[in-house]
């Protein structure tokens, strides 16, 4: 059976008074960076194989994390995908609902690029877990 | 706002002494001290940089921070160099 128009509005309009009631409303975005953010292209031009340590620090410049004595390097940056608006009309605050982005390069003995990887998701909201992830590539990811 | 490769003759035409094939890593040290990282035993510096106003390179100052990676060869002399808008860290 269909649900009416008129009872859908009504269901919009009451989740959307709940949000307002409870002082929060949260609104969806065109994902964006926040702060400084890597050019997928720019990243994406790094094919493994084909580059080497040189190549990717001459075009991405300094990496966030040197592991393993630079057999992996990983550049961090922080998407936005939406805000939660909190707060009264006169005094509402937008707070940005985030994940992390990480790209981690795996190079070999002779500095040539083994693997490039790009994960994401607040799976890995603690860099450690995506330090162990751009490690232990083969590591079955752990849900808490 | 995102990391972006500059055009690395911007480098050469305001730091006079950076060309790849010509400047060794002795005239860099000379010049700009200690780089801020190392990578492979010295092989490639990245020095943090700010543009003055006349297109200067200053290792002091703040707006942009500017990567200017530099890559040697086996005999110390430059070989490529890059600057990267937003490449610090």
């Amino acid at each position: 059976m269909a649900v009416s128009e008129g009872r859908m509005k009504f269901g919009a309009a009451l989740i959307l008074g709940a949000f307002l009631f409870y002082g929060c409303l949260p609104l969806p975005t065109i994902p964006h960076g926040l702060g400084v953010v890597l050019d997928k292209e720019a990243f994406e031009s790094l094919r493994p194989g084909e580059v080497s340590r040189a190549d990717v620090l001459l075009a991405l410049g300094e990496p966030r994390h040197r592991l393993e004595k630079d057999r992996f390097l990983m550049y961090e940056w922080t998407v936005a995908y939406g805000y939660v608006i909190v707060g009264g009309p006169c005094q509402a605050l937008p707070i940005p609902v985030t994940a992390p982005h990480y790209l981690c390069l795996e190079f070999g003995l002779d500095s040539s690029l083994l693997r490039r990887e790009h994960f994401r998701g607040s799976l890995y909201a603690n860099p450690k877990k995506a330090i162990r992830k751009c490690i232990c590539a083969d590591q079955p990811e752990e849900i808490e | 706002m995102s990391v972006q490769r500059l055009d690395p003759l911007l480098v050469s035409r305001y730091e006079g002494f950076i060309w790849d094939g010509k400047t060794t890593k002795r005239e860099v040290h000379d010049r700009l001290g200690l780089a801020h990282s190392e990578y492979e035993k010295g092989r490639i510096l990245i020095y943090y940089v700010f543009l003055k106003e006349d297109g200067r390179m200053d290792l002091q100052g703040g707006g942009t921070c500017h990567a200017c990676v530099l890559v040697f060869d086996e005999n110390n002399v430059l070989e490529r160099h890059s600057l990267v808008k937003h490449g610090c860290q």
